[in-house]
C-alpha cells in the first residue's frame, strides 16, 4: 500500500530540489559565498558541506568527508526531509553539538597549519 | 557519647565537653520537644508579661520563639510575577507560507498609503538614529498589523506605540542582529534559521508583555518545532525584500511591510493574541 503524504508540501520541495541540483551540478570551489571564508581564508562550522553533499551525491564519498565530515548526515537530512517533511527533532541537538566540536576543531587545525606555515618560512 | 577532641565521656545532650570543654557535634544536642523548655530557661530571670520597658515582645505572644520570615505565605507559595512563566507553546504549529504572505499582502493593500507611511517612517528614523531605534520601531510596526488584525483599523502613528516597550524592543533587537549577523558570517544558512527562530520576538513583547530575553526564548519554542519550514518562510520574505530592493529601493516601502504582515499573521495562526492586550 503506498500512502502518499503530501502535508509539508515546500519543505520537501525544496530538500528535494537542493538534492537534485547538487546531483547535477557541482559548485565551484573557487567562488567562495561563505564571508567568513571570504574574509579569513579559513573554513567556518559549516563550509564544505555544500560541495561535500555534491561530491556525496557524485558517490565520490572520499572527498566529501574531506570537504566535511558531516556531508553524509546532511544527505540523510535532506532525504528525511524529503520522506517525512522535517528533521528528527530529537537528533538535531547532538548533532549540532558535534557540528560545533568538528567545526571549531577543524577551525584550530587551520589556524595551526598556517602558522606553521609562516614559522617555516620565517626559518628560511 | 565521648567527646571527639579528649575523648572523654560526655552526657548525650551536653553542648561542650566536661572535661576539655571542646564543642560538641551537633546532633549531639537535641531539641526540647515542643512545649517544653529547654534546658536551663529560667522564667524568673525575665520579667513578667506586660512589664517590658526594652520593648521587647511580651513573652507568649510567639510561643515558638520566631517570626515567620518576611514574604511567607501561608498558602505554601508566592505566585510568581507576570511574564516570569515560561511560555508554553501549543503542540502542532502550521507553516503556510503562501497563505501568510497573500494575507499579508491583503493587509498591507487594503491601507496601503499608511502601511507605505510606516515603512517610510522606519527606513528614515533607523537611518538617522542607527541602532537604537530600530527595535522600538518594528516593536511599533508589528503592532500596527496586530491592530488592523484585531480591530480591523491602523494609524500612522501605531509605529511610535512600539516606543512603550523602548528597553525590551531595543535590547532584543541588538541580541538578534548579533546572532544573524554572526549567522550570516558563518555560509548565511544559519543566519536566515536564526531569524526565523527569532522572528515573533517583537510580538512576544508588545503582546505578551514579556522581557527581551523570554521573548526570544518564546519565539524560539514555538519556531524550533518546523524550524526548516519557518526558515524557508523567511527565506521566501527575504527574496520579496530582494524584489523590492531591484524595484530602485523603493520598492521596499511596499516588501517591508509585506513581511511584517505575514509573521503577523503567523503569530495569530500559531501563538493568539492576548485579549485586550494591544491598545
Amino acid at each position: 500500500m503506498l500512502a502518499l503524504n503530501l502535508t509539508r508540501f515546500p519543505e520537501r520541495f525544496v530538500a528535494l530540489a537542493a538534492l537534485a541540483i547538487l546531483a547535477g551540478v557541482t559548485p565551484s570551489a573557487t567562488f567562495v559565498l561563505c564571508p567568513f571564508r571570504a574574509l579569513t581564508e579559513l573554513p567556518c562550522l559549516f563550509c564544505g558541506i555544500t560541495r561535500g553533499v555534491s561530491a556525496m551525491l557524485h558517490g565520490d564519498w572520499r572527498s566529501a568527508l574531506e570537504l566535511h565530515a558531516f556531508s553524509p548526515i546532511a544527505v540523510a537530512g535532506l532525504m528525511t526531509v524529503v520522506l517525512n517533511g522535517s528533521m528528527p527533532a530529537r537528533a538535531i541537538k547532538p548533532v549540532a553539538l558535534l557540528l560545533v566540536l568538528y567545526g571549531v576543531g577543524r577551525l584550530a587545525w587551520g589556524m595551526a597549519s598556517r602558522m606553521n606555515l609562516s614559522m617555516s618560512f620565517f626559518s628560511f | 557519647m565521648f567527646c571527639p577532641n579528649c575523648g572523654a565521656s560526655v552526657p548525650p545532650d551536653a553542648p561542650f565537653c566536661t572535661n576539655c570543654g571542646a564543642q560538641q557535634p551537633v546532633g549531639n544536642r537535641q531539641a526540647p520537644p515542643p512545649g517544653q523548655t529547654p534546658p536551663g530557661y529560667d522564667p524568673q530571670a525575665y520579667p513578667p508579661s506586660g512589664q517590658n520597658p526594652q520593648g521587647y515582645p511580651p513573652p507568649g505572644a510567639n510561643p515558638q520563639g520566631f517570626n515567620p520570615p518576611p514574604g511567607y505565605n501561608p498558602q505554601g507559595f508566592t505566585p510568581p510575577l507576570p511574564g516570569a512563566v515560561p511560555y508554553v507553546p501549543r503542540s502542532g504549529v502550521t507553516v503556510a507560507t503562501g497563505r501568510w504572505i497573500s494575507e499579508g499582502w491583503q493587509l498591507v493593500q487594503a491601507d496601503l498609503a499608511t502601511h507605505v507611511l510606516i515603512a517610510l517612517i522606519f527606513l528614515a528614523l533607523s537611518g538617522i538614529v542607527p541602532i537604537v531605534l530600530q527595535g522600538p520601531l518594528l516593536a511599533g510596526v508589528h503592532i500596527s498589523f496586530a491592530r488592523k488584525l484585531l480591530y480591523g483599523r491602523v494609524e500612522v502613528g501605531d509605529v511610535f506605540k512600539g516606543f512603550n516597550y523602548f528597553v525590551p524592543a531595543l535590547i532584543a533587537s541588538l541580541i538578534i542582529s548579533v546572532f544573524v549577523t554572526a549567522g550570516f558570517l558563518l555560509c548565511i544558512i544559519p543566519g536566515i534559521v536564526l531569524a526565523a527562530l527569532y522572528q515573533f520576538t517583537y510580538l512576544f513583547i508588545v503582546d505578551k508583555r514579556m522581557d527581551f530575553w523570554p521573548a526570544m526564548q518564546a519565539s524560539f519554542d514555538v519556531v524550533k518545532q518546523n524550524w526548516f519550514g519557518f526558515t524557508l518562510f523567511i527565506f521566501t520574505l527575504g527574496l520579496i525584500q530582494l524584489l523590492g530592493v531591484l524595484a530602485c529601493i523603493v520598492g521596499l516601502l511596499v516588501t517591508l511591510p509585506i513581511m511584517y504582515a505575514a509573521i503577523t499573521v503567523a503569530y495569530r495562526d500559531n501563538v493568539g493574541f492576548e485579549p485586550n492586550s494591544i491598545p
